[in-house]
């Protein structure tokens, strides 16, 4: 009698461990299918889009319990691409990223909260651009969550901010390159 | 792309600040006239202050927010820029420093600013050493130079170095450096107009001038190297100016003219060559990017 309470009770600590471990999983972002774009205005006539390519990250996702959730995400300054060389190669120089003084930006998330709908998170955090670092609140969706041919778990997340690049201390050409810059993460994770 | 604000403010004003410090220094309406060396700081003091005043009233072109440490490679310069007017300052109190010493204050000045200004990681400490060494040899170079060789020719070298880094940094990507570096040339051309006035007792070696241009010239020169794309060769092509006008400047010649001419082409032409290649090639990725 006494060997099958303790067989019980060690059973249901299982079964809650494991399915703790279920909702609250880590995830390594997937540099080839992750995207962190951005979009501005030039001289108030047209937008030019680029991107930081390649980038990195961990996310703690837990549906069960989002605020126990973490997400970071992290891009090489030098990983700038909008497609034309020379405007990469201005965008940084100390003019615009200064690439060479600020080697990364990233986004480190300090509070997640459950948003409106059922897919919606609101992701409090901090945003360090050209080594200046603002506290930002983005609304979020999650995407899903499926597995690969390989066999691994997925999940996907997106958000689309806006910022002012003068926030972060870069000015340089007010007027002709606009200082709101919209910014679109997508997020794929790997399940580790 | 410069504004006429960008015009106004980063040239004319710094050109007509330095050119009333110069004006009151030099009176070269009275050409016999004794410049006491103490007074020679005021120079100095002049150029360096129209160098900051550029900064202060010249929003489109600089970061408006300045802050300690600084967060910006081109921030260090404002601090720079105190630090020479109290080393100009000093080197003219102490009357009685000689040459070697006033060598060592101001090779002391150029190293703790431009280790200043290159600190951070990523420059490795062999390139910094080199960058330090070089920018000694450049001061000390210049401040001979100018002892040696009075009147137009320095002031010339000396404006048109700072005017060649500012068209090889815009070519290589940075314009803000660029414009500081072109705002220093608008500075050093006061002393230009200045010394064709005055005549060929002209000399900007005592009370810190040479130190002030050469210096931030030079610092901007590696800062293009360091945090934009400047190509090593023409780094050094435009650094070897200092050093050519000091070995220009033993030319037996003492047709003051002829003198002053062969020693501003000899000492610029490998700084030319470099910025003639610089803007050539500019020219040629600009029409490849399809944005000409």
């Amino acid at each position: 009698m006494r060997s099958f309470k303790t067989l019980s009770v060690v059973l249901a600590l299982t079964l809650v461990a494991s399915t703790a471990t279920l909702f609250a999983a880590d995830y390594k972002v997937d540099s080839a299918h992750s995207f962190l774009m951005f979009k501005v205005r030039h001289f108030n006539a047209g937008n030019v889009y680029g991107r930081f390519n390649n980038p990195t990250g961990k996310l703690v996702y837990d549906a069960s319990d989002v605020s126990k959730s973490t997400f970071e995400v992290e891009a090489r300054t030098d990983a700038l691409d909008t497609g034309n060389a020379m405007r990469d190669k201005h965008l940084k120089t100390p003019d615009f990223f200064d690439a060479a003084q600020n080697p990364t930006l990233s986004f480190k998330s300090t509070k997640v909260e459950k948003g409106e709908g059922d897919d919606d998170l609101k992701i409090t955090g901090d945003l360090t651009i050209h080594g200046e670092t603002k506290s930002i609140t983005v609304d979020a969706k999650t995407l899903g969550e499926a597995k690969d041919p390989q066999g691994k778990t997925r999940i996907g997340f997106e958000t689309k901010f806006t910022i002012k690049r003068s926030d972060y201390g870069m000015n340089f050409m007010a007027g002709a390159v606009g200082d709101d810059i919209e910014l679109t993460v997508a997020l794929e994770g790997v399940k580790q | 792309m410069l504004t006429l604000p960008d015009i106004l403010y980063g040239g004319l004003l710094p050109f007509a600040i330095a050119l009333v410090a110069l004006l009151i220094t030099w009176r070269p309406w009275s050409k016999h006239a004794n410049v006491p060396v103490k007074l020679r700081a005021l120079a100095t003091i002049g150029i360096v202050g129209a160098f900051v005043g550029a900064w202060a009233f010249t929003p489109g072109i600089l970061s408006n927010k300045v802050k300690f440490p600084p967060s910006d490679a081109n921030q260090w310069i404002l601090f720079y820029v105190s630090v020479i007017a109290i080393a100009a300052v000093v080197e003219a109190v102490v009357s009685r420093m000689k040459l070697w010493q006033r060598g060592i204050l101001n090779a002391m000045v150029s190293a703790e600013l431009l280790a200043l200004m290159l600190w951070k990681p990523i420059v490795p400490r062999e390139q910094l050493a080199i960058a330090i060494g070089a920018t000694i040899v450049a001061v000390l170079a210049s401040g001979i130079a100018s002892q040696r060789t009075r009147g137009v020719a320095m002031p010339i070298v000396l404006t048109l170095y700072a005017g060649i880094i500012a068209v090889l940094i815009m070519t290589i990507g940075s314009q803000k450096l660029g414009q500081i570096a072109g705002m220093l040339a608008a500075t050093g051309m006061a002393s230009v107009v200045v010394a064709f006035w005055r005549g060929r007792d002209f000399a900007l070696s005592r009370g810190g001038g040479v130190i002030a241009l050469t210096l931030i010239a030079t610092a901007l020169l590696f800062a293009g190297r360091f945090y934009a794309e400047l190509e090593p060769r023409h780094l050094w092509m435009t650094l070897a100016t200092p050093v050519l006008a000091l070995v220009t400047s033993f030319i037996p010649i003492r047709k003051y003219w002829l003198r002053t001419t062969l020693i501003v082409l000899l000492s610029l032409t490998p700084a030319a060559i470099a910025v003639t290649q610089s803007v050539i090639r500019f020219r040629q990725d600009m029409i490849d990017s399809l944005l000409m």
